[in-house]
């Protein structure tokens, strides 16, 4: 079997989609139309578990170099977003595991791993040409 | 309690630091934040910010996020109070709860004479109150004379402690209450203010000279802490 790849994007798919369990497409999508969502991805190391006390601090701390200090309650807020909103929806979409408190990446496939370095890599261009 | 028990309770109060940053530059600066009664740990970020930041935990409790230039910033001598700063400044007022107004440093000699410039300088716009200075040196003492004397004609009762075999003259003829100091006083630079109304004004600089010419000790905006100074001196 051989892969096409698409000559515009770059993306690979082998010739048997179908023996490759990818997630679909809308859930893929919808996790990634949030900012939030992408970051949370991007700060994920890509070989090992994290706490969800340990991702909770660095996305505070990730955006408190734009917003300024920020202290428990808002620390609680983004705690309470990731569990009830975003880790059940990237969990749905096969992009992340979340278990007893310990979120991981997925194994992507491929294609979908590099969707999501796209996405980073569009959200950094774009960061990088906003006025500070 | 002892100036030496007062600077030990404080130094055990330790917050712990994480500094997240994207490159090696981070661990210099730990090492800065590491002189600060806080425990450093360091931790390389994954490539999502430029910008370092840290978290700030007591006791395993998240209290704080902020930039790690913010907190250098922040740290850097003499510390001001919330109500001090200007607009561009008042966010720092998260940084200031969550060190306890209570900052244990070691600094060197200048920069503990900007920090002492800073608690006279405020003592001197309140105009009345307590305030008692000790000085190690007599060199310390003499450049500083004609503030003590300026200090002691406004309402604020004002006591100098002095190594023995200092000559106070200079300081004769006006108010102040001359104290010759013996002992484990004399081990301290110090200046404990206290401005008789509200407390607002009250702070205090006990630091301890350390074997390498420089200086350890805690500076506090912290009303009970400075009581507590008070009482090892009255």
């Amino acid at each position: 079997m051989t892969a096409h790849e698409n000559e515009t994007t770059g993306l690979e798919f082998p010739a048997g989609a179908s023996e490759v369990d990818y997630p679909p497409p809308d859930g893929v999508f919808k996790a990634l139309a949030s900012s939030k969502r992408r970051r949370l991805l991007a700060a994920l190391p890509s070989h090992s578990a994290m706490t969800l006390d340990d991702l909770t601090d660095i996305l505070v701390g990730w955006q408190s170099t734009a917003d300024g200090p920020a202290g428990p309650d808002e620390w609680a807020k983004v705690k309470i977003e990731l569990v009830h909103a975003h880790l059940p929806l990237l969990a749905d979409a096969g992009l992340v595991t979340y278990e007893d408190e310990e979120v991981a990446r997925a194994e992507y496939p491929e294609p979908v791993e590099e969707l999501v370095a796209f996405a980073g890599e569009y959200d950094d261009a774009i960061a990088a040409d906003e006025p500070r | 309690m002892s100036f030496g028990g007062i600077l030990a309770d404080v130094a055990d109060r330790e917050k712990q630091v994480v500094v997240y940053a994207p490159d090696d530059t981070g661990s210099e600066l730990a090492d800065v934040l590491a002189t600060r009664n806080l425990a450093v740990d360091h931790r390389q970020l994954p490539a999502i910010s430029s910008e370092a930041f840290v978290i700030i935990r007591d006791g395993g409790e998240f209290q704080g996020a902020l930039s790690l230039a913010d907190l250098l910033a922040f740290l850097t001598p003499p510390i001001r109070r919330p109500e001090d700063l200007d607009s561009l400044a008042r966010k720092h007022r998260v940084i200031y709860e969550l060190l306890d107004d209570t900052v244990f440093v070691t600094l060197d000699r200048r920069q503990l004479l900007a920090t002492s410039r800073e608690l006279e300088d405020r003592a001197w716009r309140t105009g009345h109150g307590r305030l008692h200075a000790g000085f190690q040196r007599a060199d310390a003492f003499e450049a500083q004379t004609s503030v003590y004397r300026e200090l002691a004609a406004t309402d604020i009762d004002v006591h100098v402690y002095v190594p023995g075999g200092v000559s106070t003259d200079a300081l004769a003829d006006s108010p102040v209450t001359l104290h010759t100091r013996d002992g484990d006083l004399g081990r301290y630079w110090f200046i404990l203010f206290d401005d008789g109304e509200s407390g607002a004004q009250n702070c205090a600089l006990i630091a301890r000279e350390t074997e390498d010419g420089r200086y350890q000790g805690l500076w506090t905006y912290n009303e009970e802490l400075v009581d507590e100074a008070f009482r090892a001196v009255e």
